[in-house]
């Protein structure tokens, strides 16, 4: 388990990594369109593409790091209100239910990445599954997250986590 | 499939599965129950959901207000605000309320305002003598403002779901933020001088000469980017794409105060944000094409006219239905499922498009300072250091207060309306 939580770390450290990459790509790349439009006096065709596939890759690697902070929204006044056993098996429950989703993001995810490879991005010569892979390849981060979760709270994170929410 | 659909969404948002997933999910569980759709839809609709210029504003926003909270503009605006409204009784709580609405127009999001304002300003209450509900009651109440000036990111979302004008929503959202921002203002007065509360506001204040010249750079970013807008220069997209330089302009080479060590937190905290909006908007995009697709907004539309007969009768209606949706859900999600079911409804019943936007942003907005799901609450408790349990009694007249002030704006659309039609004509 501590080999696999270190594993983890690894792995949300590199989504986190990335999205921030691919973040700033898509800020530069609009600030570009700009510049060009404004400057040249005709915005430039391929960046506003390259510019929205990139937030696209940043986003999906970003709900990695998103679920590693427990930083999801959710209404958690139930799961806050339980006994510490109850409200943790609640936990667990709620967070399957993330990682069943995210496994068939990951399946339909692969699936659509295939189907679209002959498709080309507009104005560019490149196929629109390189930005379609952002979904199954997110999803691998978002699954490894989780199960960390999960792993964690089964070991008292979560509730040590609660008394300092509640000491507050 | 509408049946399974609600039913599932309910059960799931009931138990505290993230909302995004809720969503997603309960999605999975309409195509099954529909038979005939392929699952494929779901990477489809995700993909395609957020595959847009327009959404880009949101990140690139978000990204701006962290930036420009890092960079020491929320101080300055602090004390502009205090030296222009804080030498009455109560005068630092209205500051609070001024600051909010200055920084809105920088910032996108309620939470953000919360945070980069409330850090400054709660603790300077406290030492007033301000009780500390009462003081975080005030900065909650007042971060609303921050999805009613422009920017504003559930404006965004409604304006792309339902195909409305980002720029006439933009415009269309001073009115009613200035309507809340007053109604705040006289609100906090009242009760301070009713309690003998900040007597002392008064003091240490700059002279709002000095505060303005300090504020200056801090209030170019706004003027540029609104001015873009409203003149036509700029996309709102755009626009969110300057705000970034003018932000990253502001804070390393006018204030000094945006060091470059920051930029790696400041990057991973708007990762997180950003994230946790868009993967919302994703999921939403795929429940609302099935939704449309199952004829639900037409069946919805036909009972709205059975059971309605009026305008002002529909527009209450909607406002009750939106403040129970607003407590429960957040109000992206709330926005992106319900803006293109009611719009087209609202027109039928001769409310313009843009005016319908701002009753239900106000209306949601309302909704993140009330439990069991308001994150606005939720961050005004974290950064007062209270539970939501103590603040409750406090907050119940901020909360009724925008309710009047809601009333108003549905009632009175002149008040949105009249500034879009000044700038865009008739």
């Amino acid at each position: 388990m501590r080999l696999f939580l270190r594993f983890e770390d690894y792995s949300t450290g590199l989504a986190q990594r990335l999205a921030i990459g691919f973040l700033i790509i898509a800020a530069s790349l609009a600030i570009y369109q700009v510049v060009t439009r404004f400057v040249f006096g005709a915005p430039s065709t391929w960046s506003e593409v390259i510019s929205r596939s990139a937030m696209i890759w940043s986003v999906f690697l970003g709900v990695a790091v998103a679920f590693r902070h427990g930083a999801m929204i959710s209404v958690d006044v139930i799961q806050n209100s339980l006994p510490p056993r109850q409200g943790l098996a609640l936990f667990v429950l709620t967070n399957s239910a993330s990682l069943i989703f995210f496994s068939i993001l990951l399946w339909q995810g692969i699936l659509m990445t295939e189907r679209v490879i002959p498709q080309k991005l507009a104005a560019l010569q490149i196929s629109i599954s390189w930005v379609y892979a952002a979904l199954p390849v997110g999803s691998v981060f978002i699954i490894i997250a989780i199960l960390a979760c999960i792993v964690r709270a089964l070991q008292g994170d979560w509730l040590a986590a609660r008394d300092m929410a509640e000491l507050k | 499939m509408n049946g399974a659909l609600g039913l599932a969404l309910a059960i799931l948002f009931i138990l505290g599965v993230p909302i995004a997933v809720a969503i997603g999910l309960a999605s999975v569980i309409g195509i099954e129950a529909h038979g005939r759709l392929p699952l494929l839809l779901v990477a489809q609709r995700m993909f395609t959901g957020i595959d847009s210029f327009p959404l880009m504003a949101i990140p690139l926003f978000i990204l701006a207000g962290n930036l420009m909270a890092a960079g020491g503009i929320s101080r300055r605006l602090v004390e502009l605000a205090k030296s222009l409204v804080g030498g009455m009784q109560g005068g630092l709580a209205c500051t609070c309320v001024l600051t909010c609405m200055l920084f809105a127009s920088v910032s996108g999001s309620s939470v953000a305002t919360t945070f980069a304002i409330g850090a400054i300003l709660i603790p300077a209450m406290v030492k007033h003598h301000y009780p500390r509900p009462l003081a975080a009651s005030v900065q909650a109440s007042s971060a609303e403002l921050g999805v009613l000036i422009p920017p504003s990111i559930p404006l965004i979302l409604y304006g792309v779901s339902t195909d409305t004008s980002i720029g006439q929503l933009f415009v269309a959202g001073l009115g009613p933020g200035v309507v809340v921002a007053g109604s705040l203002m006289v609100l906090v007065l009242v009760i301070c001088r009713l309690r003998g509360i900040g007597e002392e506001d008064g003091r240490d204040r700059q002279s709002p000469g000095a505060a303005l010249l300090a504020a200056l750079p801090a209030l170019l970013a706004p003027l540029v980017i609104l001015g873009g807008i409203y003149t036509g220069v700029f996309t709102p997209t755009e626009a969110s794409a300057v705000a970034v330089v003018t932000a990253l302009v502001t804070g390393m080479l006018i204030y000094r105060e945006l060091k470059l060590k920051y930029l790696p937190d400041i990057l991973k905290r708007t990762i997180i944000s950003i994230s946790v909006i868009m993967v919302i908007i994703s999921a939403a995009a795929l429940f609302s094409f099935l939704i449309t697709r199952s004829g639900l907004p037409n069946e919805i539309a036909l009972l709205f006219r059975e059971v309605f007969e009026s305008r002002i009768a529909f527009l209450l209606a909607v406002n009750i239905l939106l403040l129970i949706v607003g407590m429960f859900i957040e109000t992206s999600a709330a926005i992106l499922v319900l803006a293109p079911i009611l719009a087209p409804i609202a027109v039928s019943y001769g409310v313009d498009p843009v005016h319908f936007g701002l009753i239900i942003v106000v209306n949601l907005a309302l909704g993140m300072i009330t439990p069991p799901l308001g994150v606005n609450l939720f961050a005004a408790c974290a950064v007062a250091n209270l539970r939501i349990a103590e603040i409750i009694p406090q907050l119940v007249w901020f909360v009724l207060m925008v309710f009047a002030a809601l009333m108003v704006i549905t009632y009175v659309p002149q008040i949105t309306m009249w500034p879009v039609h000044w700038v865009f004509g008739a």
